[in-house]
């Protein structure tokens, strides 16, 4: 009789938590306020210069959606690679880079007031047509610069992009930056790449 | 500094270090304190307790009886009994490098305690730029084992690295480090003291390095003690209290850029927890408080953190840097279990101030308050699961020379999910998982624009079935929302909600012992929604998409030697963007763009001796791409690969056996992106290892 008595007390419970969650309504998010400006104009991600380009405008606006949105969805690998100086100079930050904290990293960067310009890709670059569902750009060259009050750094870095097709859309999934170029004013002056930035916030 | 400085320095400092041994210091480093945990502590200590109080008197008695058999044996066991050496050489390559590389491990073995030195060595090529990088090493580790009344052990390493780097407009880089470092720690026995149970640790460390990188030098020799005291005292049965003090300092000089400096530290770190296992209950409470504070050359840096020093003039460009730091932290953990229920409770807070002196950082406040629920339960045939994650945490930051803080930036979540299995049938089974989660980030003061919401929600219902040894079902149904909201006006205008259906049925058929069938097909719908697409400005348009994927696997074994994997992998898909929606609700799509994708892969693997396989793959890829609208075009491409590759691994002689094993493959591709590089290459790794 107690197990009757339990065994439908369980499915009773069962029963109300798999209604109750039904109606979405656990949890609540806030109501945002009505745009007043046009924002960021992001491109469908239906081919990897779009999602590219995508990041381009994430940076330039410090929108954190456009960032999260283009790199691999959660439950999918992303793997970043740094280069050697920025290995060096954040060591241990990097062999468990992940999605989280990729976007951990972006969401710090923009939340600590910085503005930025950005040019992800050089006018030299070549961009492959996609194939199947992988597609790797070699050697593409991003240039930004980050201001924060009177401070202005310029990163420039010549990297090894994978771009990934999930379900219908195309998706950052490896990024692996090779070395950092030299400042275009000054060819003796190596410039930090991204990894300087990731292991910046990326810590915090 | 000069390379032989640290040498007069070394002598002083283990004999210091040789005489301290067993006292404490005050000082530690909360970084080396925070791995040197509470309740690792704690858990060594309740060990301790209750071997002493279990197996104390057994030991004791057995160690009386047997003495004098040890005694003889451990005359008779010659002082060194064993030298053995593992040289391997080797060599590996992908498609980003090749790489040459040594290791010799030589091995000591004492009547006592232990020798192991390993010395490695590298040289590394990359296909897809101009670098090369040559490594060196040599770590050491030697224990005394019982050899002593307490336990000793140190730990030695040398690295070396040189990289040379060459950027698109043929500026070389070098970078060049070498570091030496050098651990003793010594652990005396627990002491017991009535019902207190002492523990006490030392460690002596120096730290050394030079590096050269992009002509600007960064060196430093330093030296550090530390020490730590744990007392455990069992005040009833089954609740034990713990405390503990561990402490570090250091101190030694660096060289950074063009400027030279004394660097110190101190730091100190005290817990206190309480540990109990009780009847149903166990779990434990602890506190723990840090301190540290750090002096050190440092470049100089702007308020997040980030090295700044284009236009300085170079003896402005490093800065004598002095760091502090205090954190705090308190956890309480219960785990609750009641026949075939269990409940657990996590609550826990951490705080912790960092300021810098010269670093526009300056100060910066963090918080953060943590709970996690887990209740589980069996009854029956049902299995339930539930748990509930909350944290809330700020950081706040008060900018050099400014007069007020920034504002606090929160991040709050919650996290809600159940899972519920049941047996429906005879051999089907059913799995049920809800997940909610909302993140939030919140801006105090607004101080950014960045506030913004994330809503997820996941249901997902799994039928399993199974025919055994024959034909296996699954049937997954899986419906997803992700509310992506920014709060504040000049963000909110790519808000969106995205609704995706999945419906996924598989089975696995096993035909014969030989064959088996593998197939799946998966139809997948997302639609999103822009939350103000209706606003011309805006300038978002709602899209819907739509993919299917048929996949067919053939596994083939004809004999136990060979393995032959066929797959073919169908896909298509269409985007498609709202044009409109009428007066009864229903909206209506253009679609942008159909894609068709075919893939047929072919593996196989033959193993010709025990020792030897031959194996190869290959696959070929079709993408037709119709883009619609008011420009169409069709775009069809083919890419693939094949590669074929051997496997072997051989062993010769049992005493001091010579190990060969080798992996290689060669690869060819083609395909719009795929590079020079990428298109020709071999993946290897051979190596060669004798043991004597």
């Amino acid at each position: 009789m107690t197990r009757i008595f339990r065994h439908s007390a369980v499915c009773a419970l069962a029963g109300f938590l798999v209604l109750a969650p039904l109606t979405g309504c656990l949890f609540e998010p806030r109501t945002p306020e009505a745009p007043s400006t046009v924002s960021v104009q992001y491109l469908p991600k239906t081919s990897p210069s779009n999602a590219w380009a995508n990041l381009e405008r994430s940076l330039i606006n410090t929108h954190a959606f456009g960032w999260e949105d283009n790199i691999v969805p959660e439950g999918n690998d992303f793997i970043y690679l740094p280069d050697t100086n920025a290995d060096e100079q954040f060591p241990g930050i990097f062999a468990t880079w992940d999605r989280a904290k990729e976007v951990n990293f972006i969401g710090n960067l923009y939340d600590s007031g910085v503005s930025i310009t950005a040019k992800l890709r050089n006018d030299e670059f070549i961009v492959p047509d996609p194939s199947g569902t992988v597609v790797v750009w070699e050697g593409v060259v991003y240039d930004l610069t980050v201001k924060t009050g009177d401070s202005s750094i310029r990163y420039r870095g010549r990297a090894i992009i994978t771009f990934r097709l999930v379900a219908n859309f195309w998706y950052i999934a490896k990024w692996e930056d090779q070395f950092g170029e030299s400042n275009p004013d000054n060819e003796g002056q190596i410039l930090p790449t991204m990894g300087v930035l990731r292991g910046t916030f990326g810590s915090k | 500094m000069p390379r032989g400085h640290v040498t007069p320095v070394l002598v002083p400092g283990l004999v210091l270090w040789l005489a301290v041994t067993g006292a404490l210091m005050a000082h530690a480093d909360p970084n080396s304190a925070a791995a040197d945990t509470l309740s690792a502590a704690a858990a060594d200590s309740v060990a301790t307790i209750q071997s002493a109080a279990v197996g104390g008197a057994a030991a004791v008695a057995q160690a009386a009886v047997q003495g004098k058999t040890t005694d003889t044996a451990l005359e008779a066991v010659p002082f060194l009994t064993k030298v053995s050496h593992e040289p391997k050489a080797g060599v590996q390559a992908d498609v980003r490098q090749y790489k040459y590389y040594g290791e010799d491990i030589t091995t000591l073995t004492f009547r006592e305690g232990a020798f192991k030195n390993t010395l490695n060595w590298s040289w590394e090529d990359y296909r897809k730029q101009q670098k090369t990088t040559e490594n060196r090493s040599s770590q050491f580790n030697y224990g005394t084992g019982k050899m002593l009344p307490f336990a000793f052990n140190m730990n030695g390493s040398w690295n070396w690295s040189d990289d040379l780097t060459t950027n698109t407009v043929g500026y070389t880089n070098q970078s060049r480090r070498e570091t030496k470092m050098l651990t003793a720690s010594a652990s005396p026995a627990k002491i017991q003291m009535g019902a207190l149970t002492n523990s006490f640790k030392t460690i002596f460390e120096l730290n050394d390095q030079k590096s050269v990188n992009q002509n600007q030098r960064n060196n430093f020799s330093e030296l550090a003690l530390s020490g730590g005291y744990q007392a455990g005292l069992e005040v009833a049965d089954g609740i034990v209290l713990v405390g503990r003090v561990y402490g570090k300092t250091t101190s030694g000089d660096r060289y950074l850029g063009d400027s030279s400096s004394q660097s110190s530290a101190s730091a100190d770190s005290t817990g206190f927890g309480v540990y109990f296992s009780r009847g149903v209950g166990t779990g434990r409470f602890e506190v723990a408080r840090s301190n540290m504070d750090r002096q050190y050359l440092d470049f100089r840096k702007n308020s997040n953190g980030l090295i700044d020093t284009v236009g300085l003039a170079e003896e402005e460009k490093v800065v004598q840097e002095l760091e502090t730091k205090d954190a705090v932290s308190v956890e309480f953990q219960n785990t609750f279990k009641l026949s075939r229920t269990s409940l657990s409770v996590t609550l826990g807070r951490d705080t912790d101030d960092q300021d810098y002196r010269v670093s526009r950082i300056g100060l910066k406040k963090r918080r953060q308050d943590r709970m996690n629920l887990t209740w589980s339960a069996k009854v029956g045939r049902d299995s339930l699961a539930l748990s509930y994650k909350y944290s809330w945490k700020w950081d706040d930051q008060r900018i050099k020379e400014a007069t007020a803080f920034r504002g606090k930036q929160f991040a709050k979540g919650r996290d809600f999910d159940m899972t519920w299995e049941r047996p429906l049938i005879e051999r089907t089974r059913m799995t049920f998982r809800y997940h909610e989660g909302l993140t939030q980030d919140i801006a105090e003061n607004l101080y950014n624009q960045n506030d913004k919401d994330r809503l997820l929600t996941d249901t997902s219902l799994r039928l399993n079935r199974e025919w055994p040894n024959l034909f296996r079902t699954s049937m997954i149904f899986s419906y997803k929302q992700a509310q992506d909201l920014s709060i504040r006006e000049s963000r909110s205008s790519n808000n969106n909600i995205k609704d995706t259906y999945e419906i996924s049925p598989t089975y696995l058929w096993t035909l014969s012992p030989w064959l088996t069938l593998d197939q799946s097909y998966q139809i997948f719908i997302q639609y999103t929604d822009y939350t103000y697409s209706e606003l011309e400005a805006v300038g978002r348009s709602d899209n819907y998409n739509k993919r299917g994927n048929l996949s067919t696997k053939v596994t083939i074994n004809p004999t136990s030697r060979l393995d032959v994997i066929v797959q073919h992998d169908y896909n298509k898909r269409f985007n498609a963007t709202r044009t409109k929606t009428d007066v009864t609700g229903r909206s209506f799509y253009n679609k942008d763009q159909i894609q068709a994708i075919n893939k047929v892969d072919l593996a196989i693997r033959f193993r010709a001796t025990p020792d030897v396989t031959f194996e190869g793959a290959t696959y070929q890829t079709r993408d037709a791409k119709d883009l619609l609208g008011s420009v169409e075009a069709t775009t069809i491409t083919h890419s693939g690969q094949v590669w074929v590759g051997v496997r072997v691994n051989k062993k010769w002689g049992k005493t001091r056996p010579l190990e060969v094993n080798a992996v290689v493959k060669k690869y060819n591709a083609y395909g719009p992106a795929v590079r020079e590089t990428s298109a020709d290459y071999w993946e290897a790794d051979v190596w060669m290892k004798w043991s004597f």
